[in-house]
């Protein structure tokens, strides 16, 4: 059966979702063990990057890259300048937007909770146990 | 001059021609695009009580004054409730004092329109009267001796386009009016955003679901949410993503949620008629990359609003929530959840998913749960625009929820049916250094306690039942 070729889970979505387990208190970030991933060329927009490095969590982004096997690929820290700065906007850039998770898994660092991502979409469904 | 320019020291005047829609959500709509422009807009508008009926009601246009043009082109680049924009150059309320208004509007803010090198068209305008081919050809004569134009006449695609409005709204016993009540002269600047109605039609979309939102309906949520370029959007609710393709267009990120598996993999049965299964590209991805915005698309989850998995703790995540949530009548509403008291989830082998069982998500829940995401996960000055199912007999503001971090900017009712209608509500985030952090959503009236409280009704009252 040829997966589709439509749909994955980006970065910048993994830095915003946390384990919701109850009774869970670091929930954040969850671990990505990733399966198949790809990368995806997408237009790059300063404007949009530079506003998003404000909301997301950057060591998990960093964090996140490692757990994929993309290591070295940012700066532990974002410049003063990153407004900008071009190059560094492109990094960031490419590690929010351009690796895809297509199969794989989110865990919760805490109880190990296992979320899973099929055709690049995250369940992150609670079953009735759990609720 | 450069066409369009108000000269310096000169007050232009616009006038706005509105669409005809029972929403009634126009000025909202504006006020809330003047600000996402970073520009205040105060509007006062004229509502007569109709002679025949007795009903408010209020006119079908409006004048914008003390606004920079490119702001009155700011405004028409988003709205889908305003028609079109004209530079006001007279008005009266009869012929012979729009005339002389015309007359007397400075020749300098004329400029170049008389000049022989301009062709030009003069359109009438009835509004709530049919103005015949004589009539129009009347009033072209009537207006020659003010509007000295040399240049020719190009009714296709002129330099200046000029329309006479006559507002005939004032019904008299369901008759319009023999005269009218008001006229206006003015230069057309340019249309509104209403043709993105037919670009994004629902009747082309391939995705679609049972509750798929009315695209007009769809942009005048983006237009209430203040969402600009660069804004990130989420919907909770997300479904086929209908509510998120405005939102795209305009410049924003969006992304969504559901705990719908089906609609989510694009599983299951096509909600058009004789379409049978859904494709593999029946997916939000897939219906912004036929749209061209592919690159706004950031992604959808399975997730369940009662439950959520984003992460609000202490960050703020969002610029706008755009959402329609489930009323129980063509969506049930669901959460994860077991009627049982211990639910056991069955031992599954590895690479085999559980889908959790689903249980009531009682409205009242719903809405306070999506007032609490919002609070939490907006930025501060961000929105929520959400559709809140109403039992008319049944409505106060009171039934409106609440929270001290949301401010209510606007609510406007959409009638359904004789019994039923939904508000369409508006609230903006307060800066948190203003309230507690502890404040929770609450709903002061008990119309939406216990499952399918709107839904029994609803069905209740179009059976012709007592409700219980």
């Amino acid at each position: 059966m040829r997966l589709s070729t439509f749909v994955r889970m980006r970065l910048i979505t993994h830095n915003m979702l946390t384990s919701h387990v109850k009774g869970v208190k670091n929930g954040y970030p969850l671990v990505i063990k990733a399966e198949d991933i790809k990368e995806q060329e997408t237009d790059f927009n300063p404007d949009f990057i530079s506003r998003m490095i404000t909301r997301i969590e950057w060591p998990a982004l960093t964090k996140a890259m490692e757990m994929i096997g993309h290591t070295d690929q940012l700066p532990e820290e974002v410049p003063k300048d990153y407004e900008t700065n071009n190059d560094f906007l492109k990094q960031a850039h490419h590690a929010l937007m351009e690796i895809e998770v297509i199969t794989g898994s989110l865990t919760c660092p805490e109880s190990g909770r296992e979320f899973p991502i099929a055709n690049g979409i995250p369940n992150m469904l609670l079953n009735e146990d759990e609720v | 001059m450069s066409k369009g320019q108000c000269l310096d020291g000169f007050k232009c005047k616009y006038l706005i021609l509105l669409a005809q829609d029972k929403l009634l959500a126009h000025i909202s709509e504006l006020e809330s695009v003047a600000q996402t422009f970073g520009f205040k807009l105060n509007i006062k508008q004229k509502a007569k009580i109709s002679q025949s009926t007795g009903k408010t009601d209020f006119t079908k246009w409006i004048i914008l004054q003390e606004i920079a043009e490119e702001n009155v082109l700011k405004l028409m680049s988003r709205s889908v409730c305003a028609m079109s924009a004209f530079e006001l150059w007279g008005s009266g309320s009869d012929f012979s004092s729009l005339k002389q208004s015309i007359l007397e509007y400075p020749l300098e803010q004329k400029g170049d329109c008389f000049k022989e090198s301009q062709s030009f068209a003069i359109r009438i305008k009835g509004i709530g009267k049919k103005m015949s081919s004589e009539i129009q050809r009347e009033r072209i004569d009537l207006l020659e001796d003010v509007l000295p134009f040399q240049g020719k006449v190009d009714l296709v695609n002129p330099s200046g386009e000029f329309y006479l409005v006559e507002d005939y709204t004032n019904r008299v016993q369901g008759l319009p009016p023999k005269e009218p009540d008001a006229i206006l002269f003015g230069r057309l600047l340019c249309n509104g955003q209403r043709s993105l109605i037919e670009r994004y039609s629902l009747k082309k979309r391939k995705f679609i679901g049972n509750t798929s939102m009315d695209v007009m309906l769809s942009i005048l949520m983006t237009n209430l949410g203040g969402i600009n370029k660069n804004s990130v959007v989420c919907d909770p609710f997300v479904g086929t993503g209908s509510l998120l393709i405005p939102a795209a267009h305009f410049g924003g990120y969006v992304i969504g949620g559901d705990i719908n598996y089906n609609i989510i993999n694009a599983r299951g049965r096509s909600s058009r008629k004789g379409a049978g299964w859904r494709q593999k590209d029946e997916t939000i991805r897939h219906t912004l990359m036929e749209y061209g915005l592919r690159s706004q698309y950031l992604d959808v989850l399975l997730c369940d609003a009662a439950c959520h998995a984003w992460n609000t703790n202490g960050k703020e995540l969002f610029d706008a929530i755009i959402t329609d949530p489930p009323y129980g009548i063509r969506e049930a509403c669901q959460k994860v959840g077991s009627k049982k008291q211990n639910p056991v989830v069955p031992e599954l082998e590895p690479g085999l998913s559980h889908f959790p069982e689903q249980t009531e998500y009682h409205l009242e829940d719903v809405f306070k749960d999506l007032l609490n995401f919002a609070a939490q996960s907006l930025v501060a000055g961000g929105r929520l625009v959400y559709w809140l199912p109403v039992f008319r007999a049944d409505y106060s503001p009171k039934v409106i929820p609440t929270h001290s971090l949301l401010k209510l900017m606007y609510n406007h009712e959409q009638i359904l049916n004789s019994h039923s209608s939904r508000r369409l509500i508006v609230m903006e985030k307060l800066a948190k250094e203003n309230v507690t952090e502890t404040a929770q959503a609450t709903i002061s009236s008990s119309v939406f306690s216990g499952h399918n409280s709107f839904r029994d009704k609803y069905f209740s009252a179009h059976n012709g039942h007592e409700s219980r």
